[in-house]
């Protein structure tokens, strides 16, 4: 290898160290974790026989497939209220957060909760799921 | 006070008893905590100076009124990506929430730091504010 050649070898390698630093930046520093945040919009009526099955089944069945569950609310005001419920779950990375709900969806005992609590009609009217990062300035969740 | 009035007395408090038992059950807590969720649809190109503005200085400001900064995230997907910023407080109750947050508006630091940091325009366009308590099966947050 003459100069020239070592010279432009070594400046590949700077420009390839410095982009995967930009990358471990952009992806918010050290991890990968994303935060999922879900509103749940239930049928007229519904909403008691959602918190139940929540309550009684979902979360262990989550809780199986690594959903991990950082709260769980409802709203206290119209017109919300009585009608929707709202949940934060925390994933190790999207990818991940994607092969878990795949897991979930198919475990059997939530094929036969989810159809045995909805033999009376659809508890759930429309769910707006967002996933997101902790900024920079958030404490720890 | 004769039989029938004592009887007639001892329903009233009976009811009332219910119904505050009532109350404190839709509340979800006992300590009348509350928490918010604030979502911010920022006009074009204003997301960076409100992130900017809450990590240097309103996070702080909340934390002096007494309003706990739980999680200050923003999402990673379209249609909201890089124009919102979602974020939860924590209230001792809903009353020093209300109380909080009129001080918040008098502050100050916050009646400087919001004239200045929008001398430009204002930054956010849209406020989704949904007050809640947490389920009885949710972890502590």
């Amino acid at each position: 290898m003459d100069r020239r050649s070592l010279l432009q070898g070594m400046t590949a390698a700077m420009m390839l160290s410095a982009a995967s630093g930009l990358e471990a930046q952009g992806s918010g520093a050290k991890s990968d974790v994303v935060y999922e945040l879900r509103i749940y919009h239930a049928n007229e009526g519904k909403l008691d026989a959602l918190l139940a099955r929540f309550r009684d089944h979902t979360i262990t069945i989550f809780d199986r497939h690594g959903l991990k569950l950082v709260g769980f609310w409802t709203p206290t005001d119209e017109p919300l209220k009585g009608r929707t419920l709202i949940y934060i779950l925390k994933h190790p990375s999207r990818a991940e957060a994607a092969a878990n709900w795949k897991a979930f969806h198919d475990d059997p005992e939530w094929v036969k909760v989810s159809t045995a609590s909805e033999v009376n009609g659809k508890l759930v009217e429309k769910v707006d799921s967002t996933y997101m990062t902790l900024t920079d300035f958030s404490p720890k969740v | 006070m004769n039989r029938r009035e004592m009887l007639q007395g001892i329903g009233a408090a009976m009811m009332l008893s219910t119904a505050s038992g009532l109350e404190a059950q839709s509340a979800g807590d006992a300590t009348g905590v509350v928490y918010e969720l604030r979502i911010y649809h920022t006009y074009e190109g204003k997301l960076e100076p409100l992130l900017k503005r809450f990590r240097e200085q309103e996070t702080k400001i909340f934390e002096r009124l007494g309003m706990h900064g739980v999680g200050y995230w923003t999402p990673d997907d379209e249609p909201l990506k890089g124009r919102t910023l979602v974020y939860m407080l924590r209230h001792k109750s809903r009353a020093a929430a209300t109380e909080s947050w009129a001080k918040f508006a008098k502050d100050p630091e916050w009646v400087k730091l919001k004239a200045e940091s929008e001398a430009n325009g204002a930054f956010v366009e849209k406020h989704d504010i949904t007050f809640m308590t947490l389920t009885d099966f949710s972890p502590k947050v």
